[in-house]
């Protein structure tokens, strides 16, 4: 039987298989591995960023989350719920519409939490990207009917809340900070996309900026962030 | 085709789910082609994830209604006790967007591309060697797939490792793999795809098959997150 080496390429194909084999499943859903304990050496070479015990906790959480222990998600719902509330408000401006979006990420993270690989980022960014998916999405469905103006302001420091969690209160108003140090374009730019919730045509036609212009803006803006974050020179 | 610089631009858009409907579904599929064979670009999209998870911690805290909590908790309690037969959809019935495939690359970052430059030769031995491992270890379980033309088997041990065995199997036509599916709650999850060499079949398998109720291979164009044919082997994963 003639020997039949199938594999095409080794490189396209080979890296699809690894990839693969790194749990590539519905995203946030069905079984993937959980795991809590010591970091593997698989996760040292393949770093989750700045491995910080926040994330670690997060994780454990995640763990038992997995598990059905309630108390853990209690947890992480009453460390993470006033962030998330915020970022809801600020996107969607209304409240019911918020708790909304917050009760039915919560619920998903409770049902999902067994398909959660370290590998695939922070808990936080996770949780965090999934309110704001959701409330764009509620925001882009309500705009269908009503246009509704955005301010491009950053967002103040609401004085009413105290964030029970100091290193997350840290980190807010370090990016806080880092944004209002971009210029206004790139501010503007970034604002009206992540907290207005438009797309970069809707950007461009509400602002008169041409739409290549938007775009890069957009990356430089962001990129610029990333440095900030990272040199921690907010 | 985008250029690089395009590339670019839609990862930051995409990180900040601010890309167009129009385009999205395009950009999407020139980041899926791009992303796997680009580190740098990988890396770009796994530090603007980040940046974008920073960014929704500038909106600030704002209070939570207690009530919210107790609905919430409320949720989940009723959600554990429903019975799973009727909350899933039946198997292939759940699509995954492509935007899941995304995310998930990205967060793979260096991993992926730098094994693949590797010979293969080194990691067929690997898995050789962590298949006969796992033969010889008294734990282990076999799940048997049985389809038309003979069958494969899926040793594993809980919690450990796992290995896709079988010979005698045939390769699928030229241009389609053999997909794995594990499934459990009829939700089938994309495993990993391989086409027999020699008609033999080793390939490890880095999900714990134990959290699952059954296992399927379909024949696919290239790596699917949903299963776009029916399985042509399937078996049960016994507790």
């Amino acid at each position: 039987m003639p020997p039949t080496r199938e594999v095409k390429s080794p490189t396209q194909a080979e890296a699809t298989s690894d990839m693969n084999h790194r749990g590539f499943g519905y995203e946030w859903s069905s079984t993937a591995r959980t795991r809590s304990g010591p970091i593997t050496p698989d996760e040292m070479q393949h770093p989750a960023p700045i491995g910080d015990l926040q994330d670690r906790r997060d994780r454990d959480l995640i763990a038992a989350i997995a598990d059905g222990d309630e108390e853990a998600f209690t947890d992480l719902y009453r460390r993470y719920s006033p962030v998330a509330m915020g970022l809801a408000m600020r996107v969607i401006g209304q409240r019911s519409l918020a708790e909304d979006v917050l009760q039915e990420v919560f619920v998903t993270l409770w049902r999902s939490a067994k398909g959660y690989d370290p590998g695939r980022g922070r808990v936080r960014t996770w949780l965090l990207t999934q309110i704001h998916h959701r409330a764009v999405d509620v925001v882009r469905h309500e705009e269908a009917q009503r246009r509704r103006s955005v301010s491009v302001e950053i967002p103040s420091d609401p004085t009413d809340v105290v964030v029970e969690d100091q290193w997350l209160g840290d980190r807010s108003r370090r990016i806080r900070s880092g944004l209002a140090s971009l210029s206004p374009q790139h501010q503007q730019v970034l604002t009206l996309a992540y907290f207005g919730g438009r797309t970069q045509t809707q950007i461009a036609q509400e602002t008169g900026i041409p739409l290549g212009t938007v775009k890069t803006r957009t990356l430089a803006g962001m990129r610029r962030l990333r440095e900030i974050m990272e040199g921690g020179s907010a | 085709m985008m250029t690089h610089d395009q590339i670019r631009e839609a990862i930051a858009a995409y990180a900040l789910d601010t890309l167009d409907p129009v385009e999205r579904s395009e950009s999407e599929r020139e980041l899926l082609d791009h992303l796997p064979s680009c580190d740098e670009c990988l890396l770009l999209m796994r530090d603007l994830r980040e940046v974008s998870g920073d960014l929704a911690l500038a909106a600030g805290a704002a209070p939570v209604d207690p009530a919210l909590e107790a609905r919430i908790l409320g949720g989940i309690r009723e959600d554990s006790t429903a019975p799973l037969a009727v909350r899933r959809k039946p198997f292939a019935m759940r699509a995954v967007s492509i935007a899941a495939a995304l995310a998930l690359i990205a967060s793979l970052g260096w991993n992926a591309t730098l094994m693949e430059r590797n010979d293969s030769n080194a990691k067929q031995v690997a898995a050789l060697t962590a298949a006969t491992r796992l033969a010889a270890d008294p734990t282990t379980r076999s799940v048997a797939l049985r389809g038309s033309g003979g069958g494969l088997v899926l040793l594993y041990r809980p919690g450990g490792e796992a290995t896709l065995l079988a010979s005698g199997i045939a390769s699928p036509p030229d241009g389609k793999v053999l997909e794995l599916w594990l499934i459990t709650d009829g939700v089938p999850t994309p495993v990993v795809t391989f086409r027999p060499q020699n008609e033999i079949v080793v390939v490890p398998i880095h999900l714990d098959p134990a959290k699952f109720r059954g296992a399927a291979i379909t024949v696919e164009s290239r790596f699917e997150l949903a299963p776009t044919t029916e399985p042509i082997y399937a078996g049960s994963i016994t507790a």
